[in-house]
């Protein structure tokens, strides 16, 4: 199989995957495309050496690219994806987009701890290796994000278990 | 409502957008990898230009321990070399200090090669190219055939003609309105450049620079017209005669006879081919006969107390054959001469003392020969000797004939300056592409 239809098959089957890490990155459909767009052609002159496992590679590459980006757009008004229609959203999606504008809230590297330890399920040590520090800058981050989210959103429960972030005392619900 | 995290992630997910075009990321992929790599490519070129450019202007420009005015041993070498072309000049290293002689060679940069002057230390037997400002360079042109520098007998000061503007149009051999206006005298212990400026319209016709004892004499012409000269013309000079200038201690004085400077007198005055035979001119025009014409073919020199002339006595002077010719002495005061036993020699160059003369003896080889000759028993001795190189012009300080003989160093061979630098460009630019490399290599943006 030559190197452009492996590259093309995995992205017809991770492109879903890649998306939503993007969209929960970026909180914008719209950056959320790009920066999916940006991290696989940037993998393309890479693939003979990430074809193993190309997941870490485009993970690194989305976070700081967004990371990047966010400085750029600093300054920049923040655009909401999506308004909640108070009058007729259900409770769930109050409580969706609540997360959104919370998340949009924390600095980019802490929206990608978040991120990537709660919705990739990585390890703080993983999760080290994608943002390129050290394993307490991503307990330390980890730790404030929460904090942060806990502020802005008072009904989000974090109960004692065994979840990825145990290690620094603080755990959420392992209910997927 | 969930409180759980992880689901409220799960659900925010659910709205990222759907799966859009895709079939063109690898060609945009493949097409930024180019532009990458081309980008890389040339800013590892520049990188490797600029910076084998400036090792290579860097590796001539550290300076030396600057001459001082201290008294030091001031030597004879016992041979002369033609040195690298690629040796540093005064501008990158700074004085040399007192010379014990010049040389013309070939001098070499990144851009081209030109014909130098390099200076020989008499304390350390270092060579170096001596960067004079404004110097007018000897070439073809017929302006300038006799600008050669002259070297004091101390080697302490270089004598050399400077180009610069005149007051109105000046006469040059090709386009430009630089000519020749004046007399410099650089100072090898300081770099301190002195300069005696001759007033003229259209520049000055350079004849000669000698230096008789700490006195250099001057004689030019000033131009009387200006433009450009070509093939067919000749130019003219008025005001022609000798200047005599003591560089540091006063202004220079018009006046000091009209003869040609043939050679260097001693003390205070030069030597000049009159009716009435060899006359050593002093500094006010004063006039005093050396030496018969007969007795001496060729420009006699002079020994340092003034006591003694001594030359070649050609019996066919007219008939250039290059082969070695008797030596004869002169007592200035009795006028009394007589030939060097059993000594010949193709050129008087100097006094070592009282009692021996400096000849060009012969060549061998490559090799020119001089010889300690004494003027009474024709004693001759090997005293040092130089390569022939490229035949440029070799100029010994007259007082340093006399110092002692020490073996010679071969100077520094500098390497081809261009080699350096491409050298040092393909190492830098071989680290960068390691870089690049690594930096590819690395899983991560």
């Amino acid at each position: 199989m030559s190197g452009r239809e492996d590259f093309e098959q995995y992205v017809a089957a991770r492109m879903p995957a890649l998306l939503r890490t993007a969209y929960l990155l970026t909180g914008d459909p719209h950056d959320a495309e790009d920066l999916v767009q940006t991290a696989l052609v940037k993998a393309v002159p890479a693939w003979k050496r990430i074809a193993g496992s190309p997941d870490a590679y485009l993970r690194r590459v989305m976070v700081n690219e967004n990371i990047s980006g966010w400085r750029r757009r600093r300054g920049r008004e923040v655009l909401v994806g999506e308004t909640p229609d108070r009058g007729q959203a259900d409770p769930d999606t109050a409580s969706t987009l609540a997360l959104q504008r919370a998340l949009a809230a924390l600095a980019p590297r802490q929206r990608a701890v978040i991120v990537l330890r709660y919705f990739e399920d990585l390890t703080e040590r993983e999760t080290a290796e994608v943002l390129g520090v050290a394993v307490g800058t991503v307990k330390s981050q980890a730790r404030d994000a929460l904090a942060r989210l806990r502020l802005e959103l008072p009904d989000l429960a974090f109960e004692e278990d065994a979840g990825p972030a145990a290690a620094d005392g603080v755990t959420v619900h392992q209910g997927r | 409502m969930s409180t759980d995290l992880r689901e409220r992630l799960e659900r925010l997910a659910t709205r990222a957008p759907e799966p859009g075009e895709t079939a063109d990321l690898w060609r945009r992929g493949r097409r930024r990898q180019l532009r990458r790599t081309a980008a890389g490519v040339a800013a590892t070129l520049v990188l490797a230009l600029v910076a084998g450019v400036g090792v290579a202007a860097l590796w001539t420009r550290l300076p030396d321990a600057a001459p001082t005015d201290e008294p030091t041993r001031l030597v004879l070498p016992d041979r002369f070399f033609t040195p690298s072309p690629w040796l540093p000049g005064t501008d990158d290293k700074g004085p040399i200090g007192p010379l014990v002689a010049v040389i013309r060679c070939e001098r070499r940069s990144l851009w081209g090669s030109e014909s130098a002057l390099a200076g020989i230390s008499a304390t350390t037997g270092e060579y170096r190219f001596l960067d004079l400002p404004d110097e007018a360079w000897p070439n073809a042109s017929r302006l300038r055939e006799d600008v050669e520098p002259a070297l004091s007998p101390d080697g302490r000061r270089l004598a050399y003609w400077y180009l610069g503007h005149p007051s109105g149009d000046p006469l040059v051999e090709e386009q430009g309105d630089l000519s020749i206006v004046g007399v410099a005298v650089y100072d090898t212990v300081t770099g301190h450049v002195d300069r005696m400026p001759l007033k003229s319209e259209h520049g000055i016709a350079p004849w000669a620079l000698v230096w008789g004892g700490s006195t250099l004499f001057v004689r030019a012409g000033l131009l009387t017209e200006g433009g450009v000269l070509n093939d067919s013309d000749g130019f003219g000079s008025n005001s022609e005669g000798v200047w005599s200038w003591r560089p540091g201690r006063g202004e220079p004085t018009f006046g000091a006879g009209s003869l040609s400077l043939d050679g260097p007198g001693s003390p205070e005055g030069y030597l000049a081919d009159s009716r009435r035979g060899w006359v050593l001119i002093g500094p006010d025009g004063s006039r005093t006969v050396v030496a018969a014409r007969a007795a001496i073919s060729d420009t006699p020199l002079m020994s340092p107390s003034g006591g003694w002339a001594a030359g070649i006595s050609d019996p066919t002077p007219n008939i250039d054959d290059s082969k070695p010719q008797p030596l004869t002495v002169v007592d200035v005061g009795s006028q009394k001469s007589w030939v060097v036993p059993g000594a010949t020699a193709l050129q008087v160059v100097g006094w070592r003392d009282e009692a021996h003369l400096v000849v060009l003896s012969r060549t061998r080889d490559n090799e020119l020969l001089y010889d300690s000759v004494d003027i009474r028993s024709g004693e001759a001795r090997p005293l040092t000797q130089r390569s022939w190189g490229d035949g440029g012009s070799f100029d010994v300080a007259a007082g340093l004939w006399s110092a002692p003989v020490v073996e010679a160093r071969e100077p520094s061979w500098p390497w081809d300056r261009r080699w350096v630098s491409g050298g040092v460009g393909l190492a830098l630019g071989i680290v960068a592409w390691l870089v690049m490399m690594l930096r590819r290599r690395r899983v991560g943006p």
